[in-house]
């Protein structure tokens, strides 16, 4: 049992750094972006691109949302304007279809649907901290599942 | 052949359960799911309480491997946590300060960019008014009476009010319907690999019943 527990709370914490890590690389690309781009407080940007990260794709929604806004009132063309929010459009593409999922292994992947229904659930629930937490919980759940013999089927239920 | 290759052969009823375990009495299954609901209600109630404590597990889980990494170079391990802490509070207090700033000035200029931001997106005025004559004779053809106050409304609404409003309802109409494919879309993808697993698990058990019978 303790080595149970133990392989839980591994698996938890690697799979937490692991994506606290993408999401900071994604906030230190966005910073970056901004600041190449002109709109300028690369901290800013890059702390909202960091945190907008952790909500899967309600989060990435909005951050393209803001950085649409924030590129249109900084800069008089078009395509300057759209230049910012279409860069961390991009980011979050490379991050989440291409490194995240190399990095993670095939049983840290979670059901998109139940990943949305739990989102909706713990927003309504606890508001903005809720929606941050929702997926390292449905993630938790996940781990703790697959290592428990009785759970596992509900693990299988969850597993993308 | 040696028996115990035999026995390897013949399919084992704990290899079922081990394959998918699912709970046969009912009972664990209602108990189950009001142990759920109690403990999803408990933490609505007293989510003062909760929401940090999670909090804490995530980060406690999150800050591990730097604690493994400062034990490893003989940092004792309650000076450690204290370092980590602090560091973790530091970062969370200096990005405050450092985007408390940019943020209210963008806040700021919010208000003053909402004409900037209007004028800008000036060229999507046509297609909108097209869209609008277009429902408007729709509208006629279908019989409605015109409302007395149309052309009030026609002129009275800015292009910012009347992008919104149409960009909310179409974004509400789209959110949803993309909602229900996808769900729809990644529902049929799981219950096909779920359904093919159990089948397989159900394939097995009946083998062993079939191989136990004779």
């Amino acid at each position: 049992m303790v080595e149970i527990s133990q392989q839980i709370e591994n698996d938890v914490s690697a799979y937490l750094v692991t994506i606290t890590i993408m999401n900071a690389a994604v906030g230190i690309a966005a910073a970056l972006a901004m600041w190449l781009t002109g709109v300028g407080d690369p901290i800013l940007w890059g702390t909202i691109a960091f945190l907008l990260n952790y909500v899967p794709i309600l989060g990435t929604a909005l951050g393209v949302l803001i950085f649409l806004f924030a590129g249109l009132l900084t800069h008089d063309t078009l395509w300057q304007a759209l230049l910012p929010a279409g860069l961390y459009f991009g980011f979050h593409l490379i991050e989440g279809e291409t490194v995240t999922p190399m990095l993670l292994a095939r049983r840290f992947t979670l059901n998109p649907v139940l990943v949305i229904i739990s989102l909706v659930f713990w927003f309504w629930m606890w508001g903005i901290p809720g929606a941050i937490l929702s997926m390292p919980m449905l993630a938790i759940t996940k781990i703790i599942c697959d290592r428990l013999q009785p759970l596992a089927a509900f693990g299988h239920f969850l597993e993308g | 052949m040696a028996p115990n290759d035999q026995k390897t052969e013949v399919v084992t009823p704990a290899e079922v359960p081990e394959d998918l375990p699912l709970p046969s009495d009912p009972k664990v299954i209602f108990l189950g799911g009001l142990f759920v609901l109690a403990v999803l209600a408990a933490a609505s109630v007293v989510s003062e309480i909760v929401l940090p404590l999670v909090f804490a597990i995530v980060l406690k889980l999150l800050l591990q491997p730097a604690l493994r990494v400062l034990e490893r170079l003989h940092v004792p391990r309650i000076l450690a946590a204290l370092l980590l802490i602090l560091a973790l509070f530091g970062m969370i207090v200096g990005l405050g300060t450092a985007i408390s700033g940019p943020a209210r000035t963008w806040a700021a200029k919010l208000p003053e960019g909402i004409p900037r931001l209007e004028e800008r997106l000036s060229f999507m005025r046509a297609p909108i008014d097209t869209l609008q004559r277009f429902l408007q004779q729709a509208e006629d053809f279908g019989g409605t009476e015109p409302s007395p106050n149309a052309a009030t409304l026609a002129q009275g609404p800015t292009l910012l009010s009347k992008l919104f409003t149409g960009a909310r309802h179409f974004a509400n109409g789209f959110f949803t319907t993309v909602l229900f494919l996808f769900s729809f879309s990644c529902l049929a993808t799981f219950s096909c690999t779920a359904s093919s697993k159990y089948c397989r698990a159900l394939g097995v058990s009946a083998r062993w019943w079939k191989s136990r019978s004779k």
